[in-house]
């Protein structure tokens, strides 16, 4: 965990129940004799989010609709948390941010702005995601006014339509659809309820099942799943795209789920002249994670 | 009998066998009134009062496609203006707006459905009294359902601020909409002068 990230220690579930008393029935007695939650149960996890937002950000509203991704907020602020790391420390006005594929969730620009009064534009591909989106920011007061979503409309592009002519963004951030598959994601999510079980207090771990029997009903729409190609081909294309719009941001970022990607990444960093790259490591308990930093500016070194 | 209270199922009047026919194009809009819709077209169900001004109220908001009155909520199959007046179908005047997800979404029409009317009064609105006068969201997804449910507690908090009452909204998933006589469909527009009890509370969404 980044060394400001308030997530460290284990979840207070008295005080966040207190938040936000939808959150108590699913508070179970662990094996220590803690009190811990079910995360394997899809509606515990949201509650649980919805009481970290209110309890912890300030924000009163937050919920999905069925099938759509439920993610782990400890994570999603570490990933914040390194990013301001990269910014500027001199900037006098707060930075603008742009996120790639928010899904309905909208979890980066509504902590982002509660955390550092980022501004945010977000977009997605999925038109109920967009949807979704638009009215959580407009549901909680304030939040609107620091972030715009909006609409993709072309599949095959991560910038353009999104990034307005004389728009400028410190920073990009993204969390792509790691499987290349439907078949592989529903593998995936199974082997992580698998794991889940076996290891039931272990926290952290992202839930997407929202139906245990029927895995094809999991959480998660496919485009925040999966895309052709995969992880690596996903962010090969954000890399190349990158180029049309090194005048207006100042560093991409985009999260690596798989480790073996990062060779092929720094090759394909390196072919396309970028000024600096890196990868910052994040870890959260047993898990490793990590994403990838450029920049096309001399100025800005990521090194 | 009372116009305020509901009836049941069994005291409901029975069901007609015809349908009601309305014009096929929006007298305001110049759009269909029953589809087929274009892509990102999605339905709301709002029920606010007498339907000839809530009707205007939305199909002047920017966005909306296309608005039609009609009835919804109660027992009747395609019952008729004098059957619901009679109180006796258990259906609240309706109406089924068609919005562009595009231009404009579920939320702003919530922000125009509260401001424009007094959800705290029951079975009436206004002068307007009996069942058929009821506030009610009858929704089509998940999502509406979810930002009806806050829209509504955010506003009750805003009008327990000013000391009003609570809140009488029915909030349901929604069933069949039954068209309205067609002479009912866009009536302010055409009778300009026509009768409009909608009045806000005038507290602030």
């Amino acid at each position: 965990m980044h060394k400001n990230n308030p997530h460290g220690g284990s979840y207070d579930m008295s005080a966040l129940s207190q938040a936000l008393p939808e959150l108590a029935p699913h508070i179970i007695t662990g094996q220590k004799g803690q009190l811990t939650l079910d995360f394997a149960n899809p509606l515990a996890i949201k509650a649980l989010n919805k009481a970290i937002l209110k309890k912890d950000y300030k924000i009163d509203f937050w919920d999905l609709p069925d099938g759509y991704l439920c993610p782990p907020i400890p994570g999603r602020v570490d990933y914040l948390y390194h990013l301001n790391d990269l910014l500027p420390q001199s900037n006098d006005r707060s930075a603008h941010v742009l996120d790639v594929g928010t899904g309905a969730n909208l979890i980066y620009p509504m902590l982002g702005s509660r955390i550092f009064n980022w501004r945010f534009v977000a977009s997605d591909i999925d038109t109920i995601a967009v949807n979704c989106a638009k009215q959580l920011a407009k549901a909680n007061k304030g939040l609107d006014k620091q972030i715009k979503v909006r609409q993709q409309t072309d599949e095959s592009k991560l910038f353009a339509n999104i990034i307005g002519k004389d728009e400028y963004f410190d920073i990009t951030l993204c969390n792509p659809p790691f499987h290349a598959s439907q078949e592989d994601a529903m593998a995936g999510t199974e082997r992580k309820n698998r794991n889940l079980k076996r290891n039931k207090d272990k926290r952290g771990s992202a839930i997407k099942s929202d139906n245990q029997k029927d895995h094809l009903n999991f959480s998660g729409q496919s485009s925040e799943l999966w895309c052709e190609g995969g992880e690596l081909a996903f962010i090969k294309k954000m890399i190349n795209q990158s180029a049309a719009f090194k005048e207006q941001v100042g560093v991409f970022t985009c999260l690596v789920s798989k480790k073996e990607n990062m060779a092929a990444i720094t090759a394909s960093l390196e072919s396309q002249n970028v000024a600096s790259f890196k990868f910052v490591d994040m870890s959260q308990g047993n898990k490793i994670s990590r994403f990838v930093a450029w920049t096309y500016d001399n100025e800005w070194l990521l090194n | 009998m009372d116009k305020q209270t509901m009836v049941t199922r069994e005291q409901s009047l029975p069901h007609r066998q015809e349908e009601i026919k309305v014009a096929s194009k929006h007298a305001v809009l110049g759009n269909v009134t029953q589809g087929p819709w274009p892509t990102h077209a999605q339905k709301a169900y709002f029920a606010l009062g007498c339907f000839w001004g809530a009707e205007r109220l939305f199909w002047q908001q920017p966005g909306v496609y296309s608005t039609s009155v009609g009835y919804m909520g109660g027992f009747t199959k395609n019952a008729t203006y004098e059957d619901v007046c009679s109180g006796k179908t258990a259906h609240t005047e309706t109406v089924m707006v068609v919005y562009n997800q595009e231009l404009t979404d579920f939320w702003t029409l919530l922000e125009a459905f509260w401001k424009a009317h007094n959800p705290t009064q029951g079975m009436q609105q206004g002068n307007d009294v009996g069942t058929q006068y009821r506030s009610a969201i009858f929704w089509t997804d998940d999502m509406q359902k979810m930002f009806a449910e806050k829209s509504l507690s955010l506003y009750q908090d805003n009008l327990n601020k000013a000391g009003m009452g609570k809140i009488t909204t029915e909030i349901k998933k929604a069933k069949e909409f039954y068209f309205a006589e067609d002479a009912h469909q866009q009536y302010l527009h055409k009778n300009p002068n026509g009768y409009c009890g909608l009045s806000g509370t005038g507290i602030d969404f």
